[in-house]
């Protein structure tokens, strides 16, 4: 199985350290992990090292996660790399908002080992095609 | 003397605690009881605090005692946290900003929206969160397995 290296953009360190343990729990096979503490943290390591997928969080300080999805999706290098939300904001506006801004996927917080699998199965296959 | 007035506002949060615990946090948690803030001590040594706006507006504050806040962040990251340092602080963070997401997200299903702020940390032995004086402050108590209790806090009104 190919590894995937992953970036984790929220301003939590603790939430950053779940989402890597959820993500091993999902038998996904990690390579490198990237970790950033805001939008703009992320887009200059997104830019620097590309991953091959992003976990973002929405409300952060500095640069909030919608602005950072909007911004890779500018950039030539970045406008492809799947970006899942990974946020409290569950309202149906903002899950459209996430969408429209270029974000791959959406996943809600509290999540479990379950949900995230099958959302990044989700993102993975909608990319493959 | 317990709230039977206000139902629909402690509902939600009640959902949320036990939604976030049952999904992230492996402590079993009961419901104790609904308070006014006032008329029920407390003693916490850290509460994590966001404020929020819209139809509804105030503050809402989940506070724990030292040990059972490394034990809640312990459960969510999978690993023994044995001294209250900055890693649990953070955590009481994310565990306020969850609780506070979900509850959004049960308030909104209802035509009732907020936005929130981001998560603060207070720490210090018997601290008080203070906000307007004049809504009331209601305590939310809950109680785990072991006895230990932690509390939401929340000093809320309603924009008609």
């Amino acid at each position: 199985m190919v590894s995937l290296d992953i970036m984790v953009v929220d301003d939590s360190m603790v939430m950053r350290k779940i989402v890597v343990k959820t993500l091993k729990e999902t038998g996904l096979e990690i390579g490198q992990v990237n970790e950033a503490k805001n939008g703009k943290e992320g887009l200059e390591k997104m830019k620097s090292n590309p991953p091959d997928i992003v976990f973002c969080d929405w409300n952060m300080p500095e640069m909030n996660g919608i602005d950072m999805v909007k911004a890779a999706r500018e950039e030539f290098k970045l406008k492809d790399i799947p970006i899942v939300m990974v946020t409290t904001e569950a309202n149906i506006d903002k899950i459209k908002e996430a969408r429209d801004a270029g974000a791959n996927g959406y996943v809600t917080k509290p999540f479990t080992a379950e949900k995230m699998k099958e959302k990044i199965s989700q993102v993975l296959k909608r990319i493959k095609k | 003397m317990a709230i039977s007035v206000s139902k629909d506002l402690i509902a939600p949060f009640v959902d949320a605690v036990s939604n976030v615990f049952n999904t992230m946090i492996d402590i079993q948690i009961e419901k104790q009881g609904a308070y006014l803030l006032e008329e029920h001590k407390v003693q916490y040594d850290v509460s994590g605090v966001m404020g929020i706006t819209g139809k509804l507006s105030g503050t809402i504050a989940v506070s724990f005692p030292k040990k059972l806040s490394c034990q809640v962040v312990s459960a969510l990251l999978g690993e023994k946290l044995e001294t209250f340092d900055e890693t649990v602080v953070d955590g009481i963070g994310e565990v306020v900003n969850m609780i506070s997401g979900d509850a959004k997200r049960l308030f909104e299903n209802n035509g009732m929206g907020f936005e929130i702020s981001l998560p603060a940390v207070v720490v210090g032995s018997n601290h008080k969160i203070s906000s307007k004086s004049n809504v009331p402050h209601v305590l939310i108590v809950f109680q785990t397995g072991d006895g230990d209790e932690f509390a939401v806090q929340l000093a809320l009104q309603v924009e008609y």
